[in-house]
């Protein structure tokens, strides 16, 4: 086997060789969305459009974890959190151990400490199955939320931390929602450079050997825990960026917004638009985070006006099926409140579409190519490895 | 082999990183004494607030011919704390029925804030952007804090009906509080300070278990209530026992409250917690006739369909109190009686309302609203509303504060005098 | 400044009895944990939601008998027919959910059935929450006879009695039905091996089917007890539960029937019981609010330093 330093160099090498080309058209479409675009939406849709990001960013962090290496996280929130409440602990003025120090400071400070937040938590349980990680990283997520509530000397429990201090470029302030957009952006990018690099390279190959098969990698000599460690590490640490630009963006950071809820989303992206792909990841941010957003808008209340006759055409036909039956349905609501309403049940829709997803396109809406072939034609070693698996 | 230098080298980074989180953590630990005062006490709306609002001058805005006067309300119409937010937000939208304003219809338009710090900013983003000239919410804390900025940008005032953290009103920031920003339910310290008077000079206890709910509402009002409590001369026995929303087994927190042996179990929180809490103490024929004090998001109907017998005598504080326009309210909205923070609601949608109608000029169809003059108008409210007389203070908050207590009496609350 | 008065003997008893009621339903609903993992190596996120389920039916039932108003002998016959449509519902919906989300993956990849039954668990979760209940919760009528009975100091409510009585005998059948009956050793014969069960005439899909209905009859009484006793039910409380539950599957060995249950009343136990002693020493405060950690800690070092379990002395670390 070839030394990890050796395969991490030639990701480097290919790095630096390949930024030109490979970010060009990336590049070309930052600048123009920026300027051409970015003043054609007001805040409330640059303000869905960073959820997006935001969510399109943590997505591809677990989507290492879960679609590259195959280790079912559930506590994504946990690194998520820790990114946000770095920065707020040591970069808000309320913060009982302000530290006063600059965001850009912090960046690094709450990558480094995601990072190993996630050896700390991956190096007992790794080892182990992966189905014992599913549940151990769900208790963790807990066990993370519970801490930030309770350590009111560090966190100021629920009350939270807030005025925190925003990130200062040197010519401008970060502070509004189009400012906030474009950096989450940039992070994105970023992020999908370097991850896809990875994915590429020797360790992404290992990881990918892992999640076929763990015995028959671990028997072509790929030490399996530490391959598995960096992934997990390398999750943390983009969940950790995640975080850091949140807690400034929403300027509230306190237990409440880490919930279940969160690894919940962030797994529902990675499934349903395609494991291990990360234009499916950015498909499914768009679906499960956009499209719920988009329903509660203004302009979809106005569009949806347009389908008053709908309403007018199906309240009769509800009525006469009333009166028929001893059901008392209730008549269709108001046209422009469809959307709102739809919304709420966003999660009653999640967790169908994550089981559909599994049932009929395993590969996901958006499959990575490489999955696609492997979930069609699985190798033969898979099929006889799955026979003992639910 | 390369791997393991690798491995050691990255994890040695991963070290340095944490030792400078330590450092960070020490060194921040020398100044922390000094810097909490940075934060609150500000003496009141400054005329550099008025700036950053942009309401140092006027700021018209014209409702057309035949157009409705659009006023916003932020609650939470889904999730959780939809139960309470509902109400809310059908008791403010009745005070505008039948309301016209020079022959301009009010209308109110709704967004979801969901009760987080996520969803308030979101929906005040949606509000201003459907052209509001005012608006009541958000109901919570959370969401109020991280939506004041947005709401002062557009210059657009609003009155929080339920948001009572008490920084609200006095941001750290060079500006003073924001003078957009209004409320008017009582604090939790008005509430937690008559709740320890009562306990101790009508209950006669003298020994209290504390429970509370480990959120914003519950920790505040639990602590206000212990510094009371101590200061009148009362003794917090026992550990004072957290619990998270949604908790349902509170016999662990049962059993210390039978080893600490209080005259009076207080609890800070909510009825969705308090029903299987107070069924669950009452179960223990030892705590059967315990007093027992809860706080207004205690005071719910729901708790009496709930618990039912357990929730026999409890006591329970309500801030506010049904002021002379209570029936007026009633006549609109049904469900009344049950509506916590329901006539706060409706006292904001009026308030904002009567202002409009002190501001609102005709100019030939058209309507022309200063949104200078209207913040102003609703500063100088003084009205009779549905929770009582309402004046606002000099940032914002409600002045003076009534609190009043009910005790449950087969199976309904009965206001004790 | 807890451990001054703390030390009384009625205060032990009384957080060990409550240790043991918690625990009861921790073991009850571990057991469909430990049965479907024993069997398919899968871990039935959904079987928290099929607990809910259960004490909705259960909900039903008591409601429709007369809520608050049943008394006398209806009691007993309430509370048997209300366990009774548990136990249906709880088995209906586990075998749904095991036909439309886990039969179809059973040859997919390993992590595929698991991300289903995320999938399943969110949706009913927030089926009930968000699309019946509206973000309600609903409240258990205390219909139980109030009282109890006292040794000397020390009182356990008949409640509490009936509680633990009720869910060791519903484990006991269950043990006799996996141990006696045909049945039962056609599950033990798939969880041993499914291709060796197959060839020796066991029809897998029927044991695999039997191994779902029974957790799932076990959760659905766990949830009727739990209204019993808890009294708040809502679409969202088969989470904490589950987790717990599993976690005391993981703790008594995961696949062992009788560590499920050794595993349940050691959680219920270290999480009122194991707090307090803690508290005892000096400078330790863990208070209430701390509970959820002390278990979720519980499992991680279980799973570090006894990943088979503390009670079993397998081979190894499971696969």
């Amino acid at each position: 086997m070839r030394s990890l330093r050796a395969s991490w160099g030639r990701v480097q090498e290919q790095t630096w060789e390949r930024i030109p080309s490979r970010l060009r058209p990336i590049v070309w479409f930052l600048i123009a969305f920026s300027v051409v675009f970015i003043n054609r939406f007001d805040d409330t849709w640059m303000r869905m459009f960073f959820l997006v990001g935001l969510y399109a960013t943590l997505g591809m962090g677990l989507n290492v974890v879960v679609g590259m290496a195959g280790l079912l996280d559930l506590g994504f929130v946990a690194f998520f959190a820790t990114g946000a409440y770095t920065v707020a602990i040591f970069g808000s003025p309320v913060s009982p151990h302000d530290a006063h120090l600059n965001y850009w400071v912090l960046v690094p400070l709450a990558i480094g400490l995601g990072a190993l937040i996630g050896v700390l938590l991956g190096l007992p349980v790794l080892p182990l199955r992966g189905d014992y990680l599913a549940i151990v990283t769900l208790g963790f997520g807990e066990i993370i939320r519970i801490l930030a509530l309770n350590m009111n000397d560090y966190t100021r429990g629920s009350s939270g931390l807030f005025e925190i201090r925003k990130p200062d470029l040197g010519f401008m302030v970060i502070e509004d929602v189009r400012a906030f957009y474009v950096m989450i952006l940039v992070a994105a990018l970023a992020v999908w450079f370097v991850t896809s690099r990875i994915r590429d390279s020797r360790v992404g190959r290992a990881w990918e050997a892992i999640r076929e098969d763990e015995d028959v990698a671990a028997a072509m000599g790929i030490n399996t825990t530490r391959y598995k460690l960096m992934a997990f590490a390398t999750g943390a640490a983009v969940g950790a960026i995640g975080g850091a630009i949140y807690a400034p963006f929403i300027d509230f950071v306190a237990p409440q917004s880490f919930s279940l809820q969160v690894s919940i989303n962030v797994l529902a992206i990675v499934i349903i638009g395609g494991m291990g792909n990360t234009t499916g990841v950015i498909a499914g941010s768009l679906i499960l985070i956009g499209v719920p957003e988009l329903l509660q808008f203004q302009e979809t209340a106005d569009f949806l006006q347009k389908f008053a006759w709908l309403r007018d055409v199906l309240n009769p036909v509800i009525h006469g099926f009333n009166t028929v039956t001893f059901l008392n349905l209730p008549d269709l609501p108001q046209p422009e409140d469809w959307g709102k309403k739809l919304a709420l049940y966003r999660f009653v829709v999640f967790g169908l579409l994550m089981v559909i997803v599994m049932v009929l396109r395993p590969m996901g809406i958006f499959p990575s190519k490489r999955r696609e072939l492997e979930f069609e034609n699985p190798p033969e070693a898979e099929l006889a490895a799955s026979q003992g698996v639910g | 082999m390369g791997t393991k230098r690798t491995l050691l080298r990255f994890g040695l980074g991963l070290a340095a990183l944490a030792g400078l989180a330590a450092i960070a953590t020490a060194c921040s630990g020398d100044d922390s004494s000094s810097k909490s005062t940075a934060t609150g006490g500000s003496a009141g709306f400054t005329a550099a607030g008025y700036k950053a609002a942009g309401l140092d001058q006027a700021k018209n805005v014209t409702v057309d011919a035949g157009a409705n006067i659009k006023i916003g309300i932020s609650s939470a119409l889904s999730g959780d704390v939809k139960s309470l937010g509902l109400p809310i937000a059908d008791s403010a939208a009745a005070a505008g029925d039948g309301v016209t304003i020079a022959g301009h219809k009010l209308e109110f338009v709704r967004e979801d804030d969901l009760c987080t710090p996520e969803g308030g900013p979101a929906a005040a983003d949606r509000l201003v952007k459907a052209g509001i000239v005012a608006a009541v919410g958000p109901i919570c804390s959370g969401g109020t804090r991280a939506s004041l900025a947005i709401y002062d940008k557009a210059g657009i005032t609003h009155i929080s009906p339920s948001a009572t953290a008490g920084d609200l009103t006095t941001p750290a920031r060079p500006e003073g509080p924001y003078v957009t920003f209004f409320r008017v339910p009582v604090l939790n310290s008005d509430e937690a300070n008559a709740q320890a008077k009562f306990s101790i000079g009508t209950i006669k206890a003298k020994k209290a278990f504390v429970v509370f709910d480990t959120d914003d509402y519950g920790k505040d009002l639990s602590q206000q209530f212990q510094n009371f409590f101590k200061a009148q001369g009362g003794t917090i026995v026992g550990s004072p026992a957290g619990y998270e929303k949604k908790q349902t087994d509170f016999k662990s927190i049962i059993a210390n409250i039978k080893a600490a042996k209080p005259d009076m179990v207080y609890m800070a929180g909510f009825y969705a917690e308090a029903t299987p809490f107070l069924q669950q103490l009452r179960a223990d024929a030892d705590l059967k006739s315990l007093p027992f004090m809860g706080g207004d998001g205690i005071k719910n109907d729901e708790l009496l369909t709930g618990a039912k017998d357990a929730a026999e005598n409890a006591y329970l504080a309500l801030p506010g109190t049904t002021g002379p326009k209570f029936a007026d309210y009633k006549a609109k909205y049904k469900d009344a009686d049950s509506a916590t923070f329901g006539p706060e609601a409706w006292d904001c949608a009026t308030i904002i309302i009567d202002a409009l109608k002190k501001v609102a000029k005709d100019n030939g169809g058209k309507l022309t609203i200063d949104l200078k003059a209207l913040n102003e108008a609703i500063k100088n409210t003084d009205i009779d509303g549905a929770s009582g007389h309402i004046k606002f203070g000099n940032n914002g908050d409600r002045a003076g504060a009534i609190v009043r207590f009910f005790q449950v009496k087969s199976g309904k609350y009965v206001e004790i005098k | 400044m807890s451990i001054l008065f703390l030390t009384t003997p009625e205060f032990w008893f009384d957080q060990i009895v409550n240790g043991l009621t918690t625990g009861s339903i921790y073991a009850l609903v571990a057991l469909g944990y430990t049965m479907v993992y024993g069997v398919l190596q899968l871990i039935n996120f959904a079987h928290g939601e099929v607990f809910m389920i259960g004490a909705f039916a259960g909900y039903g039932v008591l409601l429709a008998l007369g809520g608050q108003d049943i008394s006398g002998v209806m009691i007993v016959v309430a509370l048997v027919l209300a366990l009774i449509a548990a136990g249906l519902a709880s088995g209906a919906t586990a075998i749904a959910i095991e036909r439309l989300a886990y039969r179809p993956l059973r040859n997919a990849p390993r992590l595929a059935p698991l991300i289903s039954a995320i999938g399943v668990s969110v949706f009913l979760s927030h089926l009930v929450d968000d699309g019946f209940l509206n973000g309600e919760t609903k409240h258990y009528d205390q219909i139980f006879p109030a009282g109890k009975l006292s040794l000397g100091a020390l009182n356990v409510s008949y409640l509490q009695l009936f509680l633990m009585g009720a869910s060791l005998a519903m484990m006991a059948v269950l043990y006799w039905i996996i141990q006696r009956t045909k049945l039962g050793r056609s599950i033990r014969a798939v969880a041993e091996s499914r291709d060796n069960a197959a060839l020796m005439g066991v029809d897998v899909n029927r044991a695999i089917v039997a191994t779902f209905a029974l957790g799932a009859i076990m959760a659905g009484f766990a949830g009727v007890l739990y209204g019993l006793f808890f009294s708040s039910i809502r679409g969202s409380m088969g989470f904490i539960p589950g987790i717990k539950a599993f976690t005391a599957a993981v703790l008594g060995g995961i696949g062992s029937i009788p560590g499920a249950v050794v595993g349940g009343y050691f959680l219920g136990l270290a999480e009122t019981v194991g707090r307090e002693l803690l508290n005892e020493i000096p400078g330790v405060n863990l208070p209430n609010e701390w509970k959820d950690v002390v278990a979720f800690a519980l499992l991680v070092l279980v799973l570090i330093f006894r990943p088979t379990g503390i009670f079993t002395q397998q081979e190894g670390k499971r696969a």
